[in-house]
């Protein structure tokens, strides 16, 4: 029920109340409504129950509403202090009847009656049948309702559907929605071997409508309520499923009546406003005095299947599979749905129609003189005979009128079913006694459903009394009611046999009256009249609408048409159809297409008609001949048409034509033009080729067949693009749409092409340059020419002098090349890289603007005198950049030389120094430093301090022995003081120990800067340290190291330290050697993956066996003039790397000091900053 | 060597004290070693644990030699030669060094040091270093004994004797000293007189010889 018409009934039940306020006190009615206002369905099942409550006492009623507003707050907690509201409202007013809808309300009066509403009479609508007969309201309540057949709706589905494999249950989640789910879940658990259920009830709204617009193919959506969604939302006043009608991609199965023609495919349809209805009748009883225990529960039977013919059209579901006795709702279609292109029929009938009923009219009238209906009603259909247009809704209305003035009728309406919504009839003429009772608003069929089926069905009824209506035309007997309708007629519009386009009601308000047959039959006729008259109307709107159309297209074709019926007879053709054939307009009419087409195309134009028009619908493009009026026969190109009627039988063709008589002259010009320019043609190198506007060939010359590889015969009259350039160079497809040669066909612009490809007749290719000049005859494009080169060896030199160019142009050396006076002409990318000057800055220049004045004038007096010599200069330039930066170059200069071998450039190959130059530099300075470093460095630092430190009780132990020895040569020793000399030497001893221990405690504290090394690099610096002494040594020095060799963790200054100190010591151990022995190997390799290992080998005499043990202990030396520290700081040094040194004897001879290093960041690194500088 | 009488070291008269070495160490066992040595070597030997003590002790006739430290703290071993120059001492110095440095050697012997030894230098070294600087010392005092005769007369010339005696012995006439004098020629040729008296020659080439030979001008 839409809510214009509650709103309706609100307003009539407001005016009841106060018109009954002053007589007995009004009945009071208190309903408990769990959901709230416009929430469907069942806010419609209360507004039925006070409607009909109302309608049916006929005594002051007062209504109390409360909303429980179960959907909005479920918390039990919330319901105490509401039930003391609830109290407090009621406290003065007791009621005399407590109603309430649904399984909640019903739980709520269960609970709460006894204290709120001792003694009053319930009425319960729906909720379970049981709740009225057991429990706390037995006997104390009634109730309506109905079985809830939940299965059933799966069974419906499945019967609609058998395929159905999914089915989508879409609900809300309020506590209702919630109960009824489950209960759901259950009573379908019996389906889920035939079908899957997808519960979408805990979803938002929004997302459920996404999924619903997904739903896999097979599915159906299974929709009953939906109050509030689970994100808690309300859904109101049918949005939701609106919404859901609209995105769903499966049919709908709803539950409840009042939905049904909103989108919901019908079903076993709950009766909401019936069981609204009941229930009032039963509340009607329980106010005028029976007693509610005598009442018993109604329980409304199943109902009969109803389904929406839309629907079923929309998902194309077969009537034939709904269930026995299902009724079909919306069974009509719109007007123009049903009239289609046949208007122009329809308004000719018409015409002959209103002529023979104005005939009988006026025969009746002769009969039946004095009835003035009769006059009446022929004087009415005289006035539509030959109506304008414009004028029948005057007259319709007039009409009206006077046939309520003139019967004595309140109430005439003339209703057509909307063009644009089409459940909606619209009151599109109307006449009332009381104008302000006349229908403005259009009404929706379903407050009429009973009447509209007899409408649609081509019935007119009538309705003496109310009580007339028969039992299931319970709904318009509601709203004639609400209308204040007390009699009526009605009288469907239908033109023709067709379906009705509305209906004529013509209604008493102020009293009951009867309808004579006769009156009926006069008014049949009239609505006859108006139906005609509308019809006619629409029909001149549809035709004018139509031939501006038809005009449009007539005018903007500049081809000819003709449309020819299935004999072939010419019914229509435009202009240009007529000028071409020299035809009149009559005489073409009376000709066929075959009468105007030369006897040879007979045959061929009925094969086509045959296999192409009549088979598919149309034809290919083809050519055939047309004779013209004069006899006089001309080429024509042609496409042709079927035009199918209603049924998809055949009816008529039609064709555009084109006359190709130009296009047949210009091959004919263009066959005189190569006569023509054949000598021409037959003598040129370059190919060309003579294309019409289709890319057939016209003329070919000897070149061009030679090189596309055919015989100037087989390509004549061929088609070129599908020949020799029908693919790219890339190999892709040519289409032909993408012809660049056809470019100078359509635009009649001479076009130039040198990347693309033509294709010799054995396959191959060849690149070609080509221009396409346009072809004019008598200021008509009539085709092209092509002229065209085989580049293949042009871009072969073009691509070495590319490669060359790209080379000089990309490569990583600077190029510069001059003009015999100096002037700049060309410089490359690198050169303008490296100087900042570009191209452009320096084409013109001399190269002097790079002129620094660090490198000196001879150099480039030397340069010129070189060069211009005709000879090649090498040298380094010291040169200035644009941004001021100095720079190295090394520059080879040399003239360029032409074939006579005289200069006529000059270049210069330069490449950037810089770098190499910092690099070397960079080295003279890293020496330099580390040099300055060992001499810092510990032993450079302590040697002197340790020397005189140690000096003393060395030089005090040795002393004393040696007095010792002298006084032990004595006759008679002083064994006292030789005593006092040993103690002091033992002392000594001690004491040059402590130093010694002072001495390492003082290396170990010292602070490692321990950063990754490159090993080749710190052996590369400290060869270059001992290289001058390795030379005057005669020692030869190699190095080698492990390729993939990881960097170490070390300080870079003590591990030069410690392989300067290995390399002094290898170089020391072999002066006794000849000089061609003396060589010293450092080598360095990965052990493992945390250590790596260096070797010092030398060639010398190796460790004496005893030695080797004692080697690392300080100021043991093996050397004459050593001091015995060098390898015990080294060993210190590095074990303080976490390494370990140690010397071997090699089997060949010689010794090797090995020590091992961590490699950078792995577990043995040294962290740096370890301990505290000493 | 300037003719001034010097009133801090008096020369040196009648019998000798015994040659002895004295050996300054701040490194008190190297220097008991060191004497113990020397001592066993059959040498007199005196040790100084420090320069400032040594010198507190110097006396002008002393006889024999030093052997010390380089590198001492306080005053180290060319302060000392400075010390011993400045006091007139001759006693020969032999500095020992635990390291021996170019600079700093160069900077000593340039000062005069008779040797310079490591501390570990060999023994024979060291004995034959510290024999050569005894005899070093007594062919001084030989010396000294011999210029201490020449001189003797020299004593006994008044001032404006010895004024006209440096004239005379540059060559000049009797005329022009009593010019530079401001004196008259007779007194000159008086002063003459009396100077050739007082040293016994008998000639103004005998009287220059004797001049040169004591080193007074």
């Amino acid at each position: 029920m839409t809510r214009r018409c509650r709103a309706g009934v609100t307003l009539l039940l407001l005016t009841l109340t106060t018109l009954c306020a002053s007589a007995a006190s009004p009945k009071r009615v208190l309903i408990l409504d769990p959901f709230g206002r416009d929430v469907e369905p069942f806010s419609g099942t209360l507004s039925t129950f006070r409607t009909t409550l109302a309608r049916e006492l006929g005594e002051p009623l007062e209504f109390y509403e409360i909303s429980l507003d179960e959907a909005r707050f479920q918390d039990p907690e919330a319901e105490r202090p509401f039930v003391q509201f609830l109290e407090s409202r009621i406290a003065n007013r007791p009621m005399d009847l407590v109603v309430t809808v649904g399984g909640s309300g019903i739980d709520f009066l269960g609970q709460h009656h006894e204290r709120l509403f001792p003694g009053t009479p319930i009425v319960l609508i729906a909720g379970p049948p049981e709740a009225a007969r057991t429990g706390s309201l037995a006997g104390k309540a009634t109730q309506v309702t109905v079985t809830l057949n939940l299965a059933g709706m799966v069974e419906d589905i499945l019967q609609l559907q058998p395929q159905t494999t999914n089915i989508a249950v879409v609900f809300g989640a309020s506590a209702l929605e919630t109960a009824t789910v489950e209960k759901c879940r259950l009573e379908f658990q019996q389906f889920t071997n035939r079908v899957a259920f997808t519960w979408l009830n805990d979803l938002p709204l929004e997302q459920m409508l996404d999924r619903c617009a997904h739903l896999p193919p097979r599915s159906f959506i299974l929709h009953a309520l939906f109050v509030v969604d689970a994100a808690g939302v309300p859904c109101e006043k049918n949005e939701a499923l609106r919404r859901l009608h609209q995105v769903a991609n499966a049919p709908l199965f709803g539950y409840f009546a009042s939905e049904f023609g909103l989108g919901p495919i019908g079903g076993r349809l709950y009766q909401d406003t019936e069981i609204g209805a009941q229930a009032a009748r039963a509340a009607s009883r329980i106010l005028r005095g029976e007693s509610v225990g005598n009442i018993p529960v109604q329980v409304l039977p199943e109902p009969i299947p109803v389904y929406d013919w839309r629907e079923l059209k929309r998902w194309g579901i077969n009537e034939s599979r709904l269930p026995p006795g299902s009724i079909v709702e919306y069974r009509q279609r719109s007007f123009w749905d049903q009239y289609g292109w046949h208007i122009a029929g329809v308004v000719a009938f018409c015409g002959l129609q209103t002529a023979l009923i104005i005939g009988l009219l006026v025969n009746r009238a002769k009969r039946r003189q004095g009835e003035a209906a009769a006059a009446l009603i022929a004087d009415i259909s005289s006035k539509f005979v030959n109506l304008p247009p414009a004028e029948v809704d005057r007259e319709i209305e007039d009409a009206m009128r006077r046939i309520c003035e003139s019967l004595d009728i309140d109430l005439a309406v003339l209703w057509q079913w909307s063009e644009v919504t089409p459940d909606v009839v619209m009151p599109t003429h109307a006449y009332c006694v009381r104008e302000e009772l006349r229908p403005s608003e259009p009404m929706r069929q379903d407050q009429y459903p009973w009447a509209v089926e007899q409408i649609l069905a081509g019935r007119t009824f009538t309705i003496s009394s109310l009580e007339d209506f028969p039992a299931e035309a319970a709904v318009d007997r509601a709203t004639c009611r609400q209308f204040g309708i007390k009699a009526g007629v009605c009288i469907p519009l239908s033109v023709g046999g067709e379906p009705p386009i509305g209906a004529l009601g013509l209604n008493s308000l102020r009293a009951e009256r009867d309808w004579p047959d006769a009156l009926v039959k006069r008014l049949q006729l009239v609505a006859q009249i108006f139906a005609n008259a509308l019809a006619r109307r629409r029909a001149d709107q549809a035709l004018r609408a139509s031939e501006e159309k038809y005009r449009e297209l007539h005018q903007s074709m500049r081809d000819a048409f003709v449309a020819v019926d299935l004999t072939g007879r010419i019914h229509d053709f435009n202009a240009p159809y007529q000028e071409m054939l020299g035809y009149s307009a009559e005489e073409l009419r009376r000709l066929s297409y075959m009468d105007l087409t030369p006897e040879r195309w007979h045959e061929m134009e009925a094969g086509i008609v045959r296999d192409q028009v009549l088979t598919r619908g149309y034809s290919d493009v083809y050519e055939k001949e047309y004779r013209r009026k004069d006899g006089t026969k001309f080429p024509v190109e042609l496409r042709t048409f079927l035009i199918r009627d209603q049924s998809g039988q055949p009816t008529a063709m039609w064709a555009i034509v084109r006359d190709l008589t130009e296009r047949k002259q210009t091959k004919k010009a263009l066959g005189r033009l190569q006569r023509q320019n054949e000598l021409i043609l037959n003598s040129a190198a370059e190919g060309i080729l003579g294309l019409d506007l289709q890319g057939n060939h016209l003329f070919v010359n000897p070149s061009a067949a030679r090189m596309l590889g055919y015989q100037a015969e087989e390509l004549l009259g061929s088609h070129s693009h599908s020949l020799w350039h029908h693919t790219r160079a890339d190999g892709s497809p040519y289409p032909e749409e993408e012809c660049k040669i056809y470019v100078t066909m359509a635009t009649g612009k001479v076009h130039r092409e040198s990347t693309e490809v033509f294709w010799r007749k054995d396959g191959t290719s060849f690149p070609v340059e080509y221009a396409s000049t346009p072809i004019y005859e008598e200021d008509r494009l009539v085709g092209a020419v092509v002229t065209f080169e085989d580049i293949t060896e042009r871009r072969r030199a073009e691509e070495k002098v590319r490669q060359l160019s790209l080379a000089v142009e990309q490569g990583p050396v600077l190029v510069v090349i001059t003009d015999l006076q100096g002037k700049i002409i060309y410089v490359n990318r690198k050169f303008s890289e490296v100087s900042g000057y570009s191209l452009a800055e320096c084409i013109g220049q001399n190269p002097r603007i790079l002129k620094s004045g660090e490198s000196p004038p001879a150099t480039y007096q030397e340069l010129w005198a070189c060069i211009t010599s005709g000879n090649t200069w090498r040298g380094e330039f010291h040169n200035r950049k644009k941004n001021g930066e100095l720079y190295w170059e090394r520059a080879v200069i040399s003239p360029l030389l032409d074939a006579a071998g005289k200069a006529t450039h000059f270049v210069g190959v330069k490449e950037d120094i810089t770098e190499r130059k910092h690099a070397e530099a960079e080295l003279v300075r890293q020496r330099m430093e580390l040099a300055r470093a060992g001499r810092i460095t510990l032993l450079g630092q302590l040697a002197s301090a340790l020397a005189h430190e140690l000096s003393q009780p060395l030089g005090a132990i040795l002393r004393n022995a040696e007095a010792a020895e002298i006084m032990l040569q004595a006759a008679s020793p002083d064994s006292e003081e030789l005593r006092a000399i040993i103690t002091d030497i033992l002392r000594d001893d001690q004491r040059a120990g402590q130093v010694i221990d002072r001495l390492r405690s003082l290396l170990k504290q010292r602070r490692l800067e321990t950063q990754p090394l490159e090993l080749p690099d710190v052996i590369g610096e400290v060869f270059s340290l001992v290289q001058a002494d390795a030379a005057a040594r005669h020692v030869k020095l190699t190095r080698s190291a492990a390729p993939n060799l990881p960097m170490v963790s070390g300080d870079r200054i003590h591990l030069q330290q410690v392989l300067l100190n290995l390399l002094l010591n290898a170089m020391d151990a072999m002066e006794g050697c000849s000089p061609d022995q003396r060589s010293v190997q450092v080598s360095a390799r990965q052990t493992d993956p945390t250590t790596v290992e260096v070797r010092v080998a030398d060639h010398g005499s190796g460790i004496p066996g005893q030695s080797v043990a004692r080697l690392f202990e300080p100021f043991f030396t093996t050397k004459p003039k050593g001091m015995g520290m060098g390898l015990a700081v080294s060993k210190t040094i590095i074990e303080a790397h976490k390494g370990k040194l140690w010397a071997e004897n090699r089997p060949e001879g010689g010794a090797c000091f090995c020590f091992t290093l961590p490699v950078a960041g792995g577990k043995g690194q040294v962290a740096s900053g370890e301990g505290t500088r000493g | 060597m300037n003719f001034e009488p010097s009133t801090h070291l008096p020369l040196a008269t009648g019998h000798s004290p015994p040659a002895t070495v004295f050996v300054v160490d701040d490194d008190v066992s190297f220097l008991r070693s060191l004497s113990r040595l020397l001592r066993a070597s059959g040498l007199h030997v005196i040790a100084h644990s420090s320069a400032a003590q040594f010198l507190a002790e110097l006396r002008p006739d002393m006889n024999g030699c030093v052997i010390t430290d380089l590198m001492m703290p306080g005053m180290d071993g060319i302060a000392l030669q400075a010390a011993l120059q400045n006091a007139g001492s001759p006693l020969p110095i032999i500095f020992l060094t635990g390291h021996g440095d170019i600079p700093t050697t160069v900077r000593a012997m340039r000062r005069g040091a008779d040797d310079f030894l490591t501390k570990q230098a060999p023994k024979a070294d060291l004995i034959a270093a510290v024999h050569r600087a005894l005899a070093h010392n007594e062919q001084q005092r030989a010396e000294r004994a011999r210029l201490q005769a020449l001189r003797q007369p020299f004593e006994k010339l008044t001032d404006r004797e010895r004024e006209v005696l440096r004239h005379v012995v540059q060559g000049k006439l009797n005329k022009q000293i009593a010019a530079d004098l401001g004196i008259h020629e007779r007194t000159v040729k008086l002063h003459r007189t009396s100077i050739t008296t007082k040293l016994q020659v008998h000639s103004v080439a005998e009287l220059t010889r004797l001049v040169q030979d004591a080193g007074v001008f």
